[in-house]
C-alpha cells in the first residue's frame, strides 16, 4: 500500500478514535445536582402521654414506597375518648415526624429531612389550640423519638443529627437557639460514660434539660445539668461542661452498650426506656428519676430474644410513670407488648396485639394499639392484660403522589 | 445483549417526531449529495462518450489494474456490509430514541461489574440526553458503514471501511452491549455470547488487513481454528454443572435456557414465530438434559474438527477437488480431518440457523432489536475463514518493468483463472494516474492532439470513487450530529418540551409585585427594569420539585454565560405557612444559591404573596396529613421593559438528569432569545 494510503488510513483511524473518546467522555456539561443529605431511617413509632394530652406518631400510606409513606400525628386530649389527626400542615413529612409534648398540653412537632429537603422545620401549637405556628431549628433533627422536647414554660430543646449530636435549646419566646451539649461534652464528664451520640432530650418541670445518650459500656447515659437552676443553659465552659451523669450501671447481665430509647419529663422527674445490648440477647429496662438530679431507678430487665427488635415505644401510662415496648420479629408476624407501671413494678405482658399493630399508646389504665392500613387507621384497646377490642377507625386524607 | 429485542420504551411522540424529523433532514442531505455525485459521474461519462464518438473511438472502461479480491474477503465484506445495512435499518424503529437505553443498554449492563456499568452509563447519558439525534446518527453511521463495505471492494477506502467497522463495532460492543455480557453470569453461546458485534469487529479486522495478509492460508487457519477454540470453550461452559443448563426445570421455574427462551417468546413478534419459540421453550423445559447434551456435543465436535483443521492446514495443498465449474479447488488438509471439514461446516450452518430461530428468536423483534444477534455473524466469519482456506491467494512472481523496477506483488487466487480483461477497447490515455492533458496522435493526421484532463479518467474507477464518497457522506451525516450532541452543554430541549410542552410565546405587561429579599430590602418588579427577569414560584420547604427547579435555574444561569449579567432570577415564596425569610435563607443555602449574585428569593406578607400568586395565576394549596403544599410549577421570562415574553411549564417530570439538563437548556435558549430580540 502506498504511503499516501497509509496516511489516509491512519488519519481516518485517529479521527474515529478521537470521536469515540469525545462520545464516551462527553463535554464539560453543567449538570443539575440537587444537594442531598444521607437520609436517616425514620424513628420508630412512639407515643407520649402527659396529664393534658396523649400523642402518637406512626407511618401510614404505602409503606413500601418512601415517597408515599407519610408520618401522621394523632392526639387525644385528656378526657377525650377518640384519637384525632393532628399532623401539622405545610411541609411534607415523608422523612419522619418527632413531637415534643409539654405537660401543659402545648405541642411542638419537628419534620425530618425528606428527598431533597435537607433541613428541619418545626411547628408549635398552644395548649388546647389546633392552630400551628411555624418555627425553625438550627440544623437537622436527629431521627429519634425524643429528639424534640418542650418545657412547661415554652422552652424547647432539640437533638440534631451530625457527628457530635449537638443539643440546642431555645428559651421561651426567644428566636435564637444556643448549644447546651454535644456528645463530646458528655463524653468528657467526670464519672460519665463513653458517649458516642445523643439520642434524646427532655425538659423538666424546672425548665432544665435532661439528655439521654448511647454509651459504649454498661452505664446508663442519662445526663442532667449540674446546676438545675440554670434552666436550659448549662455552663459549657465549666470543667465538667456543666453536666453530670445521673444514670447508674444497667442492671442486666452481659451488657456492653446502652441506648436511651425514650426520655420524657414526668412531674419533677423523668421516665424513660433504656436498651442494653451485648453479645447475646438484648434487654429493655424502664428508668425513672424522682427529680432531675436524683439517682435513676431501674426496672428489672425485659429480655429481647434474638430475632426480635423494638418496633414501638410508649411513655406516660399509669399515672405518668408507665412505659411500654412493642417487640416484633423481622417479618412483623410476631408481636409482643410488655409494659411496666413504674419503679419497683414488674414487667407485664399484654395480650398479643392485633396483627399489623405498628404503634401503641398508654392512656390511663388502657393501652391502645394502632393498626394502619393505607389511609385507614384502626384503633384497638385493651384494659390491663385483657383482650383487645376495636374502638375506633379513622380515615386519613393522605395525598398519594404529592411527594413523588 | 443487543438484538434481544427488549420491550419498547415509552416512545414519546414528540421525541419520535423529532427523530423522524432529523432522519428526514439528514436523508435529504444524503440524497442531494448522492444526486450531485451521480450527476457528476454521469456527466463525465457523457462527455467521454461524446468525445469518443466524435473521434470514432470505441467507448468503454479501462482494464482493471487491481488484482481479484480474495473470495474470503469478498464474502466477509459483502456479508457484513449487508448486516451493517440491516442493523442501520433496524435503528429506524420508532422505539429507538426512548426505548434503547431501557430496553437494550441497561439490561445488557445490569448484571455486569460496576466498572462496566460505569462505562455504559457514559453512553447512556449521551443517548438519554439526545435521544433523537443519537438514534438518527446511529442509523446513518451503520448504513454508512454497510454501504462503504459494499461499494469499496479494493484499495485503502475498502480497508478503511474495515477499520471504521472495527471502531464502531467496539464502541457498540463495549458501551452499548456491555461487552456482550461476557462479564455477566449466565454466559452461553446459544444466547448471544460473546456478543454479535464482536464478530462484526473480527470481520472488520479481516477486511482491514493488507492484501499480502490474504496470501496463503494463514487467515483461514486462524479464523477456522479460532472458531473451533470458541466452540470448544463455550461447549465446556455449556456442559459445566451447576449453571442450570442441564435442567429443563429448576424447582417450579424453568431451567436457565428454557427461561431465556421463554422470555424471548414474550417479545412482541408475529404470532406463529412466538408459538414456535414458546414450543421450543416447553420442549427444553421437558427435555432440558437432552437439548443441552445435543448442544454440547455439537459444539465440542465441530470445535474439535475446526481446531484440528486450523492446526493441520498448511500452505501446501493436500489434494485436488474438481469443482463443478471446472476450477480446481485445493484441499487444505488431507486425511480424515480434510474429509470432515465440509460436513462440519454444514452441521455448523444448520446448528447456527436452528439456534438463531429457536433460541435467539431472530434477535431483532420487539421494537428495539438492534441486530440479528450472534449466530449469523458467527456463521459468516467462519465461512469467510473457510473460503480463505479453500481458495487462498498466492503471491505472483514479481514482474520487472522496462526500467528494471519490480512491480509490487499482488495476490492471485489459486484455482481461479486469471481475471479476464474488462470488455471493450481501452481508451487511449485511460488509466490510473493518467496525466490531466494526455497527448496522443490521431489516426488521420499523425499530428499530436491535445486531450482534456477528464478524458484520462477511468469512468468505472470514477464511479467507484463517487460511490465511496457517497458512503463516506452518509457516515459523516451520522457522525457529525453525534459529535455535536456529545459536545452540547445541555440535553436536547426537546426532552423538556416532551415533558412540559413547548414554551408559550406571548407579549403583555407583567403584573407588578413588591416583596422582601432575605436581607430585608424591598424588591419590586419595577426596580428590576433593564434586566431580563426569570420569575418562578418556589416553596422553601418543598421536598421534591422546588429544589430541582432551583438547580435547573442555577444551571440555566451557567449556560447563559456572559448574558447572565443581563438576567435576574427571581423566585417568590409559594407556601402560605413557611414563608418567613429564615426559610428562604435556609433554602438558598441548601441549594447553593446564596452566592449567586443575580438570584433573588422574595417573600412578604401573606396578602402580598397571595396577590402575586393570583396575578401570575399560581394556585397554592395546603395539603393535609403530611402532604406538601401544592402549587403550579411555572417560569415567566420577562423582558427588560417589563413584558412577559415566555411562559414555561417547569414541572420536572421524571426529574432525571436528562429532563433537568434539558429544561435548563430550553430555558437558557428562551432567555437568550428574549435578551436579543
Amino acid at each position: 500500500m502506498s504511503r499516501r494510503a497509509w496516511l489516509v488510513l491512519g488519519g481516518l483511524l485517529v479521527a474515529v478514535v478521537v470521536l469515540v473518546v469525545v462520545l464516551v467522555s462527553g463535554s464539560d456539561t453543567p449538570t443539575v445536582t440537587v444537594p442531598t443529605v444521607s437520609l436517616q431511617s425514620p424513628p420508630a413509632p412512639s407515643s407520649t402521654t402527659t396529664p393534658a394530652l396523649a400523642t402518637g406518631v406512626l407511618a401510614m400510606g404505602n409503606l413500601s414506597d418512601p415517597a408515599n409513606t407519610f408520618y401522621e400525628l394523632f392526639d387525644r386530649p385528656a378526657g377525650a375518648s377518640d384519637w384525632t389527626l393532628a399532623t401539622p400542615p405545610g411541609v411534607a413529612d415523608n422523612g419522619g415526624l418527632v413531637v415534643g409534648p409539654s405537660a401543659s398540653g402545648a405541642l411542638t412537632a419537628g419534620f425530618l429531612p425528606a428527598a431533597d429537603l435537607t433541613f428541619s422545620v418545626l411547628a408549635s401549637r398552644a395548649a388546647g389550640s389546633t392552630q400551628w405556628t411555624p418555627g425553625d431549628v438550627p440544623g437537622t433533627l436527629a431521627a429519634e423519638p425524643d429528639a424534640l422536647a418542650a418545657g412547661p414554660s415554652g422552652q424547647t430543646a432539640a437533638v440534631l443529627s451530625g457527628n457530635d449530636s449537638p443539643v440546642e435549646a431555645q428559651a421561651s419566646g426567644a428566636s435564637s437557639w444556643h448549644r447546651v451539649a454535644t456528645a463530646g461534652d458528655l463524653a468528657g464528664v467526670h464519672g460519665g460514660c463513653p458517649v458516642t451520640r445523643i439520642t434524646s432530650v427532655a425538659v423538666t418541670a424546672s425548665g432544665a434539660p435532661v439528655v439521654g445518650a448511647h454509651c459504649t459500656g454498661p452505664q446508663v447515659g442519662i445526663f442532667v445539668p449540674r446546676d438545675a437552676s440554670a434552666g436550659v443553659t448549662p455552663d459549657l465552659d465549666a470543667p465538667d461542661r456543666g453536666w453530670s451523669r445521673a444514670g447508674s450501671t444497667l442492671g442486666a447481665p452481659g451488657v456492653t452498650a446502652t441506648t436511651v430509647l425514650r426520655l420524657q419529663a414526668e412531674g419533677a422527674g423523668i421516665a424513660g426506656l433504656v436498651e442494653g445490648s451485648g453479645s447475646a440477647d438484648s434487654s429493655i429496662v424502664g428508668v425513672w428519676g424522682a427529680s432531675a438530679t436524683a439517682v435513676i431507678a431501674q426496672s428489672s430487665p425485659l429480655t429481647v430474644q434474638s430475632g426480635w427488635a423494638v418496633r414501638a415505644t410508649a411513655t406516660g401510662g399509669s399515672g405518668g410513670l408507665g412505659v411500654a415496648v412493642l417487640l416484633g420479629t423481622a417479618s412483623a408476624r410476631g408481636l409482643r407488648l410488655a409494659g411496666v407501671a413504674g419503679p419497683g413494678q414488674p414487667w407485664v405482658s399484654y395480650a398479643t396485639p392485633p396483627s399489623g399493630t405498628t404503634a401503641v399508646a398508654l392512656v390511663g389504665d388502657e393501652v391502645d394499639a394502632f393498626v394502619p392500613a393505607g389511609s385507614t387507621l384502626h384503633v384497638w384497646a385493651a384494659t390491663g392484660t385483657g383482650p383487645w377490642r376495636q374502638v375506633d377507625q379513622l380515615t386519613v386524607p393522605i395525598q398519594y403522589g404529592s411527594s413523588s | 445483549m443487543t438484538g434481544m429485542g427488549g420491550p419498547t420504551g415509552p416512545g414519546d411522540s414528540s421525541i419520535v417526531a423529532e427523530f423522524h424529523h432529523a432522519l428526514a433532514d439528514q436523508g435529504a442531505i444524503i440524497l442531494v449529495l448522492l444526486a450531485i455525485l451521480f450527476i457528476g459521474w454521469n456527466q463525465l461519462r457523457s462527455m467521454q462518450y461524446r468525445r469518443s464518438v466524435a473521434r470514432g473511438e470505441a467507448f468503454g472502461p479501462a482494464e482493471s489494474e487491481l488484482p481479484p479480491e480474495p473470495p474470503g474477503r469478498r464474502f466477509l465484506r459483502i456479508a457484513f456490509g449487508l448486516l451493517w445495512l440491516f442493523d442501520g435499518l433496524l435503528q429506524l424503529q420508532s422505539g429507538m430514541p426512548t426505548g434503547l437505553p431501557s430496553g437494550v443498554i441497561q439490561p445488557a449492563a445490569a448484571t455486569s461489574p460496576e466498572w462496566v456499568r460505569h462505562l455504559v452509563d457514559s453512553a447512556l447519558n449521551l443517548w438519554t440526553n439526545h435521544p433523537a439525534a443519537a438514534a438518527a446518527s446511529t442509523v446513518w453511521i451503520q448504513v454508512g458503514i454497510g454501504v462503504l463495505l459494499l461499494v469499496a471492494p479494493r484499495g485503502p477506502w475498502s480497508r478503511g471501511a474495515g477499520v471504521v467497522s472495527v471502531v464502531w463495532g467496539l464502541v457498540v460492543w463495549s458501551v452499548g452491549n456491555a461487552f456482550g455480557g461476557i462479564l455477566a453470569p449466565g454466559l452461553t453461546l446459544l444466547f448471544g455470547a460473546p456478543g454479535a458485534v464482536l464478530f462484526y469487529v473480527v470481520a472488520g479486522v479481516l477486511v482491514a488487513l493488507p492484501d499480502r495478509a490474504w496470501i496463503g492460508r494463514t487467515i483461514g487457519r486462524v479464523v477456522v481454528g479460532g472458531t473451533g477454540v470458541l466452540l470448544l470453550g463455550f461447549g465446556v461452559l455449556q456442559a459445566w454443572p451447576g449453571r442450570g443448563f442441564w435442567q429443563g426445570s429448576i424447582g417450579h421455574g424453568p431451567g436457565t435456557l428454557a427461561g431465556m427462551v421463554a422470555q424471548m417468546a414474550q417479545t412482541s413478534q408475529p404470532g406463529p414465530l412466538s408459538s414456535l419459540v414458546s414450543s421450543f421453550a416447553s420442549f427444553d423445559r421437558a427435555h432440558g438434559w437432552g437439548v443441552n447434551l445435543v448442544a454440547v456435543l455439537v459444539m465440542l465436535a465441530i470445535g474439535t474438527v475446526l481446531v484440528g483443521v486450523g492446526l493441520a492446514a498448511g500452505d501446501k495443498d493436500a489434494g485436488a477437488d474438481p469443482a463443478a465449474d471446472g476450477v480446481t479447488v485445493r484441499d487444505p488438509v488431507g486425511g480424515t480431518l480434510g474429509r470432515l471439514l465440509v460436513p462440519a461446516m454444514v452441521v455448523l450452518a444448520v446448528a447456527c440457523l436452528a439456534d438463531w430461530v429457536l433460541i435467539e428468536d431472530f434477535g431483532f423483534w420487539g421494537g428495539v432489536g438492534t441486530d440479528p444477534n450472534s449466530m449469523l455473524p458467527l456463521l459468516f466469519v467462519t465461512y469467510g475463514g473457510y473460503l480463505a482456506l479453500r481458495r487462498p491467494s498466492v503471491a505472483p512472481p514479481a514482474a520487472v518493468d522496462g526500467a528494471g523496477a519490480s512491480t509490487p506483488a499482488v495476490p492471485v487466487e489459486v484455482g481461479r483463472p486469471e481475471p479476464a480483461t474488462e470488455p471493450g477497447p481501452t481508451p487511449v490515455g485511460a488509466g490510473v494516474g493518467a496525466s490531466a492533458a494526455a497527448v496522443s496522435e490521431t489516426a488521420e493526421s499523425g499530428l499530436p492532439e491535445r486531450r482534456a484532463w477528464w478524458e484520462g479518467i477511468d469512468s468505472r474507477r470514477a464511479g467507484r470513487i463517487a460511490a465511496t464518497a457517497g458512503a463516506l457522506g452518509i457516515l459523516l451525516v451520522g457522525v457529525a450530529p453525534m459529535a455535536a450532541s456529545a459536545a452540547s452543554r445541555s440535553a436536547d430541549p426537546q426532552i423538556a418540551v416532551a415533558t412540559d410542552g413547548a414554551p408559550n410565546v406571548t407579549s403583555g405587561p407583567a403584573p407588578a409585585f413588591s416583596l422582601t429579599a432575605p436581607d430585608g430590602a424591598t424588591v419590586s418588579l419595577a426596580s428590576l427594569r433593564g434586566s431580563t427577569v426569570v420569575l418562578t414560584f418556589l416553596d422553601p420547604v418543598c421536598t421534591t420539585d422546588c429544589p430541582i427547579i432551583a438547580q435547573e435555574l442555577r444551571v440555566t444561569n451557567t449556560l447563559l454565560g456572559a448574558d447572565s449579567a443581563k438576567v435576574r432570577f427571581v423566585a417568590i415564596v409559594a407556601n402560605p405557612i413557611y414563608r418567613s425569610t429564615r426559610y428562604v435563607v435556609d433554602f438558598n443555602r441548601q441549594e447553593g444559591l446564596d452566592t449567586q449574585s443575580n438570584w433573588l428569593y422574595l417573600t412578604g406578607s401573606l396578602a402580598d404573596l397571595q396577590k402575586a400568586w393570583n396575578d401570575y395565576g399560581v394556585t397554592v394549596q395546603t395539603a393535609p396529613a403530611g402532604g406538601m403544599v401544592a402549587h403550579a410549577d411555572i417560569v415567566y421570562v420577562i423582558d427588560a421593559h417589563g413584558s412577559v415574553r415566555r411562559i414555561l411549564n417547569s414541572d420536572p417530570g421524571t426529574a432525571d438528569s436528562s429532563t433537568e439538563s434539558s429544561f435548563a437548556g430550553l430555558l437558557a435558549g428562551q432567555v437568550t432569545q428574549v435578551i436579543h430580540q
